[in-house]
């Protein structure tokens, strides 16, 4: 073909055959790119704040519970076990 | 709150259900892909050189159709068109990148079915003639050739492909062999 062409023109070539298509077919390499262009920030997600939810409610339980205990002992009648405070 | 883990599985039947849940997760869209991977790469390779490239630009137009596919309305036409046009869009994309000379690859007998719908007697100065005829169109008439006679497409499934009424490919088909027969004769 000469420079001025424009197109590029091949005249009879052969058709790739079943086995050759089936050797490049995957979709796993699809679905992990797409994965990865589309994958939501952090902040996007539901499970985030999910997750963020029950940090809190934890923290707030441990809160609870230590305050409760610190009440207890200051409430205990003071025995042999307990230190004396002076 | 368990449901935000949990995802519900439901048998999906029809291709269409299958879009539906493709877009909130792309796991679904694996049959579509099965279905339709042979005849996009055979698109694809139609307008390529070579088979690595065809390749690479079939997995990017699943890729792009994986991506775009919450913008996808269902408005009657084989899905497949919609993947089509992707494809198209791909290989025009190709070209304007790699700055190449777009391919086009044609068989004897592609040649011989333009002589008979032209009214012209086939014979091997004809393909030549053709060849320099094909080099003197325009991309749009090369890929209405490619959709009508080397692909052997429906005038219905040429609209769908190129999102235009099928009396419109029609018109643009027969305007297009008139102009072929007036360069071949």
């Amino acid at each position: 073909m000469s420079e001025e062409n424009k197109y590029k023109i091949n005249v009879n070539r052969q058709e790739p055959s079943n086995e050759e298509l089936k050797k490049f077919k995957n979709f796993n390499k699809v679905i992990s790119k797409h994965r990865s262009i589309t994958k939501r920030p952090a902040y996007k997600r539901k499970r985030t704040y999910f997750l963020l939810l029950i940090i809190l409610l934890l923290t707030y339980l441990i809160f609870l519970s230590e305050k409760e205990t610190l009440k207890e002992e200051k409430g205990l009648p003071q025995t042999e076990q307990t230190p004396k405070i002076k | 709150m368990l449901s935000i883990f949990k995802k519900k599985k439901i048998p999906p039947q029809s291709e269409k259900q299958l879009i539906e849940l493709s877009k909130a997760d792309s796991r679904y869209f694996a049959p579509i892909y099965e279905k339709y991977y042979e005849q996009i790469f055979r698109f694809v390779y139609k307008r390529m050189n070579g088979l690595d490239e065809a390749n690479d630009i079939t997995s990017q137009v699943f890729l792009k159709t994986l991506i775009n596919l919450k913008k996808y309305k269902h408005t009657g036409a084989p899905f497949v068109s919609w993947v089509y046009r992707i494809a198209l869009n791909e290989v025009n994309q190709y070209y304007r990148d790699k700055k190449k000379k777009r391919t086009i690859n044609i068989k004897d007998i592609d040649v011989k079915s333009i002589a008979v719908d032209v009214d012209v007697f086939y014979n091997f100065e004809l393909q030549d003639k053709m060849i320099a005829t094909l080099n003197e169109l325009d991309d749009l008439k090369v890929l209405l050739l490619e959709l009508r006679y080397f692909e052997k497409r429906s005038f219905k499934e040429i609209a769908s492909i190129l999102n235009i009424t099928e009396s419109n490919a029609k018109v643009k088909v027969y305007r297009l062999l008139e102009e072929l027969k007036k360069k071949l004769t």
